[in-house]
């Protein structure tokens, strides 16, 4: 029989082994950013995971701290990650009127500066893509409501799209009819009916950004794989 | 799993995000959000249906047993060790039932299907199928189909919605299982086409038959009925409905108001329809098995109403103990009394309060498990159509409500504790840290 989590918290305090550790910490990463999200009530980005490092630090320590006679451990945790993340924003609020360490701060906003202007440059571009997505009759929505439920094909369907797009025959008949041709599709890139049809939405949105040069989005499509 | 997203979209109740996985997933509203921001989510931060609800379908029994099933988790801290040992497997069944159901509750978001399954017994359901074979809309198509409740079956796979209709019917009655007679089910299914894809036949009707086929080899309630399977063209099923007609009979008798038991009951009919389509008669044997088996269990609920006595027994000895303690604290109070020494009595007068609080805990307890005890005893003795007496119910959602609302404040009481903890070892980190510049500032000015 498994262990409960409980159990194996404590069997790591008897006798730590980094091996479990690392294992424990990474299946309950989701655990972690859900609890500093809804402390917040606002989605952490990926350039500013400041604060899922300290809800993994946090995690940690409630490891080492955890005593068997508490509730379920998930509870403890969870409210020694909020109490770190609370500290760390009093920490920053404070940090902010200090202004200790000139060079610290000027790289921090120049980092922001950054982000804010990638941000700004896909929003023009998403817009972008909204607007061409209008003439085959798809919207976000529309595109999130025909998302298929299962994980599986779904890399394939950006593979799809990019070798589709490099067909002239495809392209011609995709803006002629204003839907995707399926069969020609599968034939020219080798996935098979059931994929084309079930990802059709997403391969003509990855259609349009590659034929559009939406570059940026293309860029958030191939390095998030 | 944690994964990226790019925000595409903010609605008024959601906002999109085009995922990492090269999907768009609705998901949660909150703070800050802009456009062309990357963000981290997590599967609970979907939105997977346009209600958020879930949606239970308990009868009566299947309540009282998920309800007794709560009350003896929470019961468990006081006696140590849970109190149903080697429950019925017909209230297991009943309670993997509506677990199943409730398991699933992604409500579809949207009507895009790609088949049509109509079931008709007497109760006729209409079921629209998406790619994947999952049930993505259920409708009644007459009164009868209307007094059941289907609503739920949404989001599960098409051969599960089949197997809990015909399962429903039979509790509902309208197909009587403890006799011997054939009870007609007819499955009909046809693949709906959308215009651009006339170049490519779906296959799916075919592979919803057999899905239902395989379901059949190892479903005890599709096994107690006989299964009529046949494909149907999306014509036939569109003129069914609108004439309110049985589209799997349609083509085979030009009757009205024929239903599936009349037109089967025909040994003509019946030779028609086998010469192009399948027909799986209801296992008798097992059904034979099943009953006796059945009756087999009634006597064996003995053997639960002894785990149960002693888990009164142990409940009973822990209570004497605690009268006994409370007996002792009351004594030792008196005795501070006389000795005058304020201390002392404060310090017993605290004892006994809590070996009172304690004495009535457990009387509590004690209380409750008989409780647990006689409601059991009442649904393994009792037979399908009984139900529970009103006041037997209403004093088991009492005895719930306490319980939870006691481990909710003991929960709460620990959250404080802990936070407490935290703030204090936070409070002493930072003395340090602010011991430890002072130093350093100290070193530097004396060099």
């Amino acid at each position: 029989m498994p262990l409960t989590l409980e159990k194996q918290i404590i069997q790591l305090q008897n006798q730590d082994d980094a091996k479990t550790r690392n294992e424990i910490i990474k299946a309950y990463e989701p655990f972690i950013l859900n609890t500093i999200v809804q402390l917040k009530n606002a989605y952490i980005q990926i350039e500013n995971d400041e604060e899922f490092s300290i809800g993994l630090l946090a995690f940690n320590e409630a490891i080492d701290k955890y005593d068997e006679a508490r509730s379920s451990f998930l509870t403890f945790a969870k409210v020694v990650i909020e109490s770190r993340i609370k500290n760390y924003w009093e920490k920053e609020s404070r940090h902010s009127a200090d202004s200790l360490d000139a060079n610290q701060n000027a790289k921090e906003e120049l980092m922001a500066i950054d982000n804010l202007e990638k941000t700004m440059i896909l929003r023009q571009e998403i817009h972008q893509l909204e607007t061409k997505l209008e003439i085959f009759g798809l919207d976000f929505n529309k595109l999130a409501d025909a998302s298929p439920k299962h994980r599986d094909s779904k890399k394939n369907a950006i593979d799809v799209g990019i070798i589709a797009s490099k067909h002239d025959d495809i392209i011609q008949k995709l803006y002629l009819k204003r839907k995707l041709p399926i069969l020609l599709v599968s034939q020219k890139t080798g996935a098979s009916i059931k994929v084309v049809k079930t990802n059709k939405f997403f391969i003509i949105a990855v259609i349009v950004s590659i034929k559009e040069n939406l570059t940026s989005i293309m860029e958030w499509f191939m390095n998030e794989n | 799993m944690i994964n990226k997203g790019l925000l595409v979209k903010l609605n008024k109740n959601d906002a999109i995000v085009m995922s990492d996985h090269g999907r768009f997933e609705r998901i949660i509203l909150r703070d800050n959000m802009q456009i062309g921001m990357r963000i981290q989510f997590t599967d609970d931060d979907l939105i997977k249906s346009t209600h958020n609800r879930k949606e239970f379908v308990m009868n009566a029994k299947t309540k009282i047993i998920s309800a007794v099933a709560v009350m003896a988790i929470v019961a468990v801290g006081a006696f140590g060790y849970p109190l149903i040992n080697q429950p019925n497997e017909k209230a297991i069944a009943q309670v993997d039932q509506a677990l199943e159901v409730a398991d699933v509750i992604e409500v579809a978001e949207t009507m895009n299907f790609s088949a049509i399954v109509t079931v008709d017994i007497n109760p006729s359901f209409k079921l629209s199928v998406d790619e994947d074979d999952k049930v993505v809309d259920i409708k009644a198509m007459n009164d009868d189909a209307k007094t059941i409740k289907v609503d739920d079956l949404v989001g599960i796979s098409v051969e599960n919605a089949v197997e809990l209709i015909v399962l429903r019917s039979n509790v509902a009655g309208f197909i009587d299982s403890t006799d011997l007679d054939d009870d007609f089910v007819l499955i009909s299914v046809a693949n709906v086409n959308e215009e651009d894809d006339d170049e490519v036949e779906s296959e799916q009707a075919e592979k919803i038959l057999e899905a239902i086929k395989e379901k059949a080899k190892e479903s005890n309630t599709l096994k107690d009925v006989t299964l009529a399977m046949t494909k149907v063209d999306e014509e036939t099923m569109n003129e069914a409905e609108k004439n309110s007609l049985i589209a799997g009979i349609m083509n085979f008798t030009d009757s009205q108001n024929m239903t599936v038991k009349e037109f089967f009951e025909d040994e003509d009919n019946l030779n028609k329809f086998l010469a192009s389509n399948d027909v799986i008669p209801q296992d008798i044997e097992n059904k034979i098995k099943l009953m006796s088996e059945y009756l087999d269990d009634l006597d064996d609920s003995t053997m639960n109403k002894e785990t149960l006595d002693q888990a009164f027994r142990a409940s009973k000895d822990t209570f004497f103990e605690a009268k006994e303690q409370f007996q002792q604290a009351n004594d030792d109070y008196k005795a501070a009394l006389e000795s005058g020494d304020q201390a002392t009595i404060d310090e017993a007068k605290e004892n006994l309060d809590a070996a009172e609080a304690y004495k009535d805990q457990m009387e509590q307890a004690k209380d409750d498990v008989e409780s647990i005890k006689e409601v059991l005893k009442s649904i393994y003795e009792g037979d399908d159509s009984s139900e529970m007496k009103d006041q037997e119910k209403d004093e088991l959602d009492k005895i719930i409500k306490r319980n939870l609302k006691e481990q909710e404040k003991l929960e709460a009481e620990e959250q404080r504790r802990i936070e407490k903890q935290i703030k204090e070892e936070l409070k002493r980190e930072e003395e340090q840290k602010k011991l430890e510049e002072q130093e350093k500032k100290d070193e530097e000015n004396n060099v």
